[in-house]
């Protein structure tokens, strides 16, 4: 019995949980981190939720979030002269968004992965962004009158831009890691840009305007080769990537007609890679369905018409077929299979895969792609026949 | 008072998946790649045979435990030679697994809190669970095993949207030789052990003519849930990103999401690793200790004294011996099996053999 109390008495001594323990109030909570390249160093910034001790709420006129930078040789360093300007301990286990400047992307990202990834803190679910011609520091310290933190803004941007637009992709971290570990495959990742002043962006003044000084803007996709950025696509490449990698949502295609537009809204698009051998070669066949409505007409069109339908479907074909041979030249041009059919070939031909691995790069630019694209017209929208055609 | 099925059931669950986090997920994963899922099926097959072989054991002379079955069957100076050679092989397999322990918590949980300080506090736990008697003991590890076993199923919903078949493949591609050494392994690892069972007299179980069925239960269930761990850390987060990660297992638990608002629960879940590895330790060292007093007559006040003094000098030695994890890897992966092998098959064949014999002499 003595010996039960004494050992019931002794456990609050070690029970380990309070051995360093920490309060909320001693934590700064961590909601995005950037990495920039700065003279040869490291800068790495960290986004502070600065919640105040005795109020719910920040004072009127006071930034919800805060930036910290520390600069040194290594990730490590960089983030050790970081805490020193911190009043409390960094907490990461928040993170929702890292950012890395497209300078620093250029160089190599291997140190970033392998510092978050080791961290023990770390949850590596948050989701990785380059900048497009920008500090990474910058894209912190833009405010949105709609999110409490830019961390936060940023991530709704990207999002929204992936559903509405079909332009952004959200990469989780352990994808990225996973698919650079990969043979076969290579990174991409979306990037973000500022509009407008970036100083007058992140003062809290800008959010009582009408109109913002600054915004954050979902650019086009990055194509990596292993960890090194190689150069951001532009919007039709980026549109023909999200094509091949099944990643397209809703999109507005432009059809020419007459002096204007007829413009396409997909509201279904499914792509489905069929490979094949043949010949001692192998054959990529790229099978896209595609289910759009029409969203606006500018031009005199009979909308009644079966044909014209057809004509406005082969012609959306015809575009999308354009984005995606862009967008196959861009990855060839550069040798880097950002699709994954190298992968492909090694999960359905792992003997033929070993003969190909160590000249993948070349091997790829060589690959045979097809593609077979099917677009249906599934409406008009609200209208029956053009406003043109009704005149 | 008789200990009841569904303990023992309950102690077989634990001990199966006891060693799956830090000893048997990476070994396989790094040997057999992507086939992992094939060397645990192949562990959870062929491991029938060590389990009928422990079986038979028990059902020779009912009211005896293996140390006393030992003394029966091979004389005292012999049967008792043996009994330490398992004692000595059990606190081995303490040590590992208490390292294996440790170095868990301290790095993904504590990691500034110092691991012995961390050992001390489980292996408090420890001792005062084994100074009750048995029947206490199975009824918190029964407890053990149904809360470990409701936060797999509740960790499992929120995983398998994620699984993807094709990380895979290719199927056996480097042949069939990784993945059948890796599943050896897994039955070194996680099957052996159960040869712990034995130490209960069969008599002391009621409705024992039912044992073998929940014995089989049991191990199908335990051996189940680690076929589905490895094929959905495989699935989701494929071949190399999974061998880069210490522990998998438990990095896997933070892709955990149900119905899009129920994530960042992997402590929670991650529990219970915690829960098996206890269960474990309670049952090797109760194993431990019933043959030390079936060969030395031990007092109440020693007995708790000695237990003690087990759990406290594994947990010490284990930060002594292992000085990182490249020396634990390399124990893990070339002494473990064989002191296993030995201990848990090798020996147990003897003693069934010769029960065999001494049985057609008498």
């Amino acid at each position: 019995m003595k010996i039960k109390i004494f050992l019931i008495l002794l456990i609050p001594f070690i029970l380990c949980g309070c051995y360093n323990y920490n309060e909320l109030e001693n934590l700064s909570i961590c909601t995005a981190m950037a990495f920039d390249l700065e003279d040869d160093l490291y800068k790495v910034s960290y986004l502070i939720a600065n919640a105040k001790k005795n109020e719910a709420s920040s004072e009127k006129g006071e930034a919800q979030s805060v930036i910290y930078n520390g600069m040194g040789k290594s990730i490590s360093e960089a983030v050790d002269d970081l805490i020193t300007t911190i009043p409390h301990e960094p907490y990461v286990t928040h993170l929702k968004t890292i950012i890395i400047s497209d300078e620093l992307a250029k160089k190599g990202v291997q140190n970033i992965l392998d510092f978050l990834l080791r961290y023990p803190e770390s949850r590596n679910k948050f989701a990785l962004y380059i900048t497009d011609n920008e500090k990474a520091e910058n894209t912190l310290k833009i405010l949105s009158p709609i999110e409490s933190f830019p961390s936060t803004s940023m991530l709704s941007n990207v999002k929204t831009s992936s559903i509405y637009q079909s332009k952004a992709i959200i990469v989780e971290y352990n994808d990225f890691v996973s698919i650079i570990l990969e043979d076969g495959i290579e990174p991409i990742l979306s990037s973000v840009k500022i509009l407008g002043d970036i100083e007058e962006g992140g003062k809290t003044e800008s959010l009582n305007q009408t109109y913002l000084a600054a915004t954050l803007k979902t650019s086009n996709i990055g194509i990596f080769k292993d960890d090194k950025l190689l150069k951001i696509s532009n919007n039709e490449e980026t549109i023909g990537i999200n094509f091949i990698k099944n990643k397209i949502n809703e999109l507005i295609i432009p059809i020419p007609c007459e002096d204007n537009y007829i413009i396409l809204n997909t509201e279904n698009s499914e792509t489905k890679t069929n490979l094949d051998f043949k010949d001692n070669k192998f054959n990529i066949n790229l099978d896209i369905s595609v289910k759009a409505v029409i969203n606006e007409v500018n031009c005199k069109i009979d909308l009644q018409n079966d044909e014209s339908i057809k004509k406005i479907a082969s012609d959306g074909e015809k575009i999308i077929k354009e984005y995606i041979e862009k967008a196959i030249n861009l990855a060839k041009e550069n040798k880097t299979d950002i699709f994954g059919f190298g992968r492909m070939i090694y999960k359905n031909y792992p003997k033929k895969w070993k003969d190909l691995k160590d000249n993948w790069d070349n091997e790829f630019s060589n690959l045979n792609i097809d593609s077979k694209i099917t677009v249906k017209i599934k409406g008009t929208g609200a209208l029956k026949q053009s406003l043109e055609e009704f005149k | 008072m008789k200990i009841k099925l569904s303990q023992i059931g309950s102690v077989v669950y634990l001990v199966v998946l006891a060693n799956y986090l830090g000893t048997t997920s990476g070994t396989i994963i790094n040997m057999a790649k992507q086939d992992a899922w094939f060397s645990v099926l192949l562990a959870f097959i062929v491991g029938l045979i060590p389990i009928f072989i422990f079986i038979k054991i028990m059902d020779f002379k009912p009211d005896l435990n293996i140390a006393q079955k030992n003394v029966y069957i091979f004389g005292k100076v012999f049967g008792n030679f043996i009994n330490i050679l398992l004692m000595i092989s059990t606190f081995i397999f303490l040590i590992s697994i208490y390292w294996t322990t440790n170095n868990f918590i301290g790095s993904q949980y504590l990691h500034r809190t110092p691991t012995l300080l961390i050992g001390f506090c489980g292996a408090t736990c420890i001792i005062y669970l084994l100074n009750n008697d048995i029947y206490t003991i199975l009824r918190t590890l029964f407890v053990l095993f149904i809360i470990g076993l409701s936060l797999y199923i509740f960790g499992s919903i929120g995983l398998i949207n994620q699984f993807k078949m094709d990380n895979l493949k290719p199927f056996f591609e480097n042949g069939l030789s990784n993945p059948l050494i890796a599943g050896f392994k897994t039955i070194c690892y996680n099957i052996f052990p159960l040869f712990f069972i034995t130490i209960f007299p069969k008599n002391s179980i009621e409705n024992s003519n039912k044992l073998t069925k929940t014995i089989l239960k049991s191990y199908f269930l335990g051996g189940s849930i680690m076929f589905f761990i490895i094929l959905l850390t495989i699935g989701i987060f494929g071949p190399k990103l999974s061998e880069l990660f210490q522990y998998t297992a438990y990095q896997l638990l933070k892709n955990i999401s149900l119905f899009g608002f129920i994530d960042r629960i992997e402590s929670i879940i991650s529990i219970r690793w915690i829960l098996y590895i206890v269960g474990f330790s309670v049952i090797a060292s109760y194993f431990i200790n019933t043959i030390l007093n079936n060969m030395i007559k031990i007092n109440k006040k020693v007995n708790i004294f000695l237990n003690f003094v087990l759990v406290i000098s594994a947990t010490i030695l284990s930060e002594m011996i292992f000085n990182n994890h490249i020396d634990k890897q390399i124990f893990t992966n070339n002494i473990l099996p064989f002191l296993s092998l030995i201990s848990y098959f090798i020996i147990p064949i003897i003693i069934l053999i010769s029960s065999k014999l001494k049985k057609a002499s008498v």
